[in-house]
């Protein structure tokens, strides 16, 4: 396949995954703050097709109501059936994705300890990681570009400074330095902000790596004959950045960005996850795991592990894309691949 | 030459210890600096909390501000800190009353212990795997291995370490933090339950690192397998361990042993997730609880704690290298 054909579809499968992610948490049955307190810690509600009589219908779920003799427990009455329908409309008028006939309720990976569902949650937190994912990744690169192109252009001193600069923050590891930064910061923080924070803290660190390669890239097209004559022209650094050395630092910022993304997101899940990254009630995959780690076995809530699948899968698809990205755009020899929390 | 002569009287390895030492000092100056600096900047500290509580005088808060000397200037604070580091102390514990460093060293002991413990179990499952696999690339056997190692590979740390968590707990393997342990027991039993509580964390460390350490060890295998003194020597005639041993453990070692250096801080960083998920005494939770109720000098501390074990991991490869490698060493 040629390259650019191909970087297309590497590139269209995570746009399709994430179209999928954020269309269906837009079309999601409820919203993630809505507690439907009667039905705290409700496991998965099952999608039914046959009845009790032995019938098939259409998909339909059965009426579900608190237990009255056990506290937390939950009974199906199937005598009560009420259909589902793919995208239809809810009572606000709004379309879902599975909406099922009032008044019954649908949690397709059960709800959290207040009421809320989980499937919903993890829809809006994965938009949350992966928006936390995407800005951290434009602004590492912004910097990454900055600092990459004028130690590689200026050399001298401001080469060495950005040089040592980077080199040093990749002799640390990097999620100590992340939670030493964020002990500096305000520990409670309103929702907005916290995101903010997240991406500062994490483009903050990750901008060193990337920086190094386009340092190189840039070190080396400024020997190059077109470089040197357009030099010999009179053309000034930055019209020499803009018009011959950014067009090849296009690929290595795209390769960066792919492998970039995923790591990111991970850095924001578990920043979240150790509680100082987005805070309840805004969910993120971060701190919707952080809720199973206590209570997934002790109290066979099994279905809190839902948003860690949602999580693997999605990393799975980036990084498959990035090692893809990475070893097309890099010529042989090219820098090693790198393990990040 | 000169350049031969001085490597003649120093041996290779004297000169990388000492300017990789002065490296290391240069780094950790410059962050212990930088972390007071910045939390000399920022507003707020330890009692910021405290001060909010109308149960508290000011005088008392007067009395403690004096006491952690939070009103000093910066630089007063950082040598008096520097001046405590001689005499093996890294400032007082906020929340602790004692001396950061008597808090963090049976920490960092924890911590190196995990992580040595991991290492060896993902070097012992994934070196004979890759060798296996470099050995026989027609096996359908190393074909799934490498499958899954690939598959696994993706596999985030934290959801690594919760679905081991899960699946210890389910099956009853003692945690490191649990109450099962007896305060007053044998060594032979302290020893079982710490064996038994370093299962979890180091297998889901291990777990993660393992396939990058296949992937890598399996590639400079079979690149080893096609250099021409590898074949060379086989065609000589030498005995298959021998060539194995001799010719191509080296060759393919060199490129891991420089991965496993470069990887330190990565698996650092999953290390303090898999503590702090699975209870484990180290670094990490006491980190995360400083963090928490910003207790300034254990952060700080634990942090260079972190950074000298990396770079002192850095050190231990690059010394394992010039070991081994005759190029390198000449």
């Amino acid at each position: 396949m040629t390259r650019p054909a191909w970087r297309l579809q590497a590139v269209s499968a995570l746009a399709i995954w994430y179209a999928l992610l954020a269309g269906f948490a837009w079309m999601a049955p409820y919203s993630w703050r809505e507690q439907h307190r009667e039905f705290a810690s409700a496991p998965p509600t099952a999608i039914r097709f046959v009845d009790p009589t032995g019938v098939w219908r259409m998909p339909f779920v059965c009426s579900l109501a608190p237990a009255p003799d056990s506290p937390g427990s939950y009974r199906e009455d199937c005598a009560v059936r009420h259909d589902v329908w793919l995208f239809g409309r809810a009572q606000d008028g709004r379309m879902v994705v599975l909406c099922p006939e009032q008044p019954g309720v649908l949690f397709l990976f059960g709800t959290d300890e207040l009421g809320r569902d989980i499937f919903s949650r993890s829809l809006a937190g994965g938009l949350v990681t992966f928006a936390t994912g995407v800005v951290a990744t434009l602004v590492a690169l912004f910097l990454a570009f900055l600092g990459g192109s004028l130690a590689g252009l200026l050399g001298g001193w401001p080469d060495l400074l950005i040089s040592r600069g980077t080199e040093l923050l990749m002799a640390l590891p990097a999620l100590y330095l992340l939670l030493a930064l964020r002990a500096a910061l305000p520990i409670q923080t309103p929702p907005l902000l916290a995101f903010a924070l997240a991406v500062a803290l994490i483009s903050l660190l990750g901008w060193a790596r990337p920086a190094r390669l386009l340092r190189g890239v840039v070190m080396s097209s400024r020997g190059e004959g077109y470089v040197l004559a357009a030099r010999g022209f009179g053309a000034g650094p930055v019209y020499l950045l803009r018009k011959h050395i950014f067009p090849r630092l296009r690929g290595v910022l795209g390769a960066q960005a792919a492998v970039l993304l995923p790591q990111f997101m991970l850095v924001e899940v578990a920043l979240s996850f150790l509680g100082l990254g987005v805070a309840e009630p805004l969910p993120s995959w971060g701190t919707m795991l952080s809720s199973i780690q206590y209570d997934l076995v002790a109290d066979r809530r099994s279905w809190l592990g839902f948003p860690a699948i949602l999580l693997t899968a999605s990393i799975l698809i980036s990084g498959r894309v990035a090692r893809a990205m990475e070893l097309r755009s890099q010529p042989a020899g090219g820098a090693p691949r790198e393990t990040t929390p | 030459m000169p350049a031969t002569q001085t490597s003649e009287r120093v041996p290779g390895w004297v000169s990388v210890v000492l300017s990789r030492s002065l490296q290391a000092a240069v780094t950790l100056g410059l962050l212990s600096f930088c972390s007071f600096a910045l939390f000399e900047w920022i507003p707020g500290d330890f009692l910021t909390e405290t001060a909010a509580s109308p149960a508290v005088s000011p005088e008392t808060l007067a009395g403690l501000r004096d006491r952690y000397g939070l009103d000093t200037p910066l630089g007063i604070r950082y040598a008096s800190w520097l001046e405590g580091l001689t005499r093996g102390q890294l400032g007082p514990s906020l929340s602790y009353h004692r001396d950061a460093m008597g808090l963090l060293l049976p920490r960092l002991g924890a911590t190196v212990l995990l992580n040595l413990t991991a290492l060896l179990v993902a070097l012992v499952v994934a070196l004979p795997l890759a060798i296996f696999a470099a050995q026989n690339p027609e096996s359908r056997f190393a074909g799934w291995v490498g499958r899954g190692m690939q598959a696994s590979l993706a596999l985030p740390e934290l959801v690594l370490v919760l679905a081991l968590f899960a699946v210890a707990q389910a099956y009853g393997v003692p945690m490191p933090g649990g109450a099962a342990a007896p305060a007053d027991e044998s060594w032979l039993g302290g020893l079982y339950s710490l064996l038994t509580g370093l299962a979890t964390p180091a297998i889901a460390l291990a777990a993660g690192t393992a396939p990058s350490y296949f992937g890598h060890m399996r590639a400079a295998w079979s690149e080893a397998l096609a250099e021409s003194y590898v074949i060379a020597a086989r065609q000589a005639g030498l005995p298959p361990k021998v060539v194995r041993w001799r010719y191509l453990f080296p060759a393919a070692a060199n490129p891991m042993v420089s991965l496993l250096g470069g990887s330190l801080g990565g698996i650092l960083s999953a290390s303090l997730l898999v503590e702090t998920v699975t209870g484990w005494p180290g670094l990490g939770p006491l980190l995360l609880e400083a963090v928490f109720s910003r207790d300034v000098y254990v952060v700080v501390g634990a942090v260079m704690f972190a950074a000298s074990a990396q770079m002192a991991g850095n050190l231990a490869a690059d010394l394992v290298i010039l070991r081994m490698d005759p190029r390198i060493r000449s």
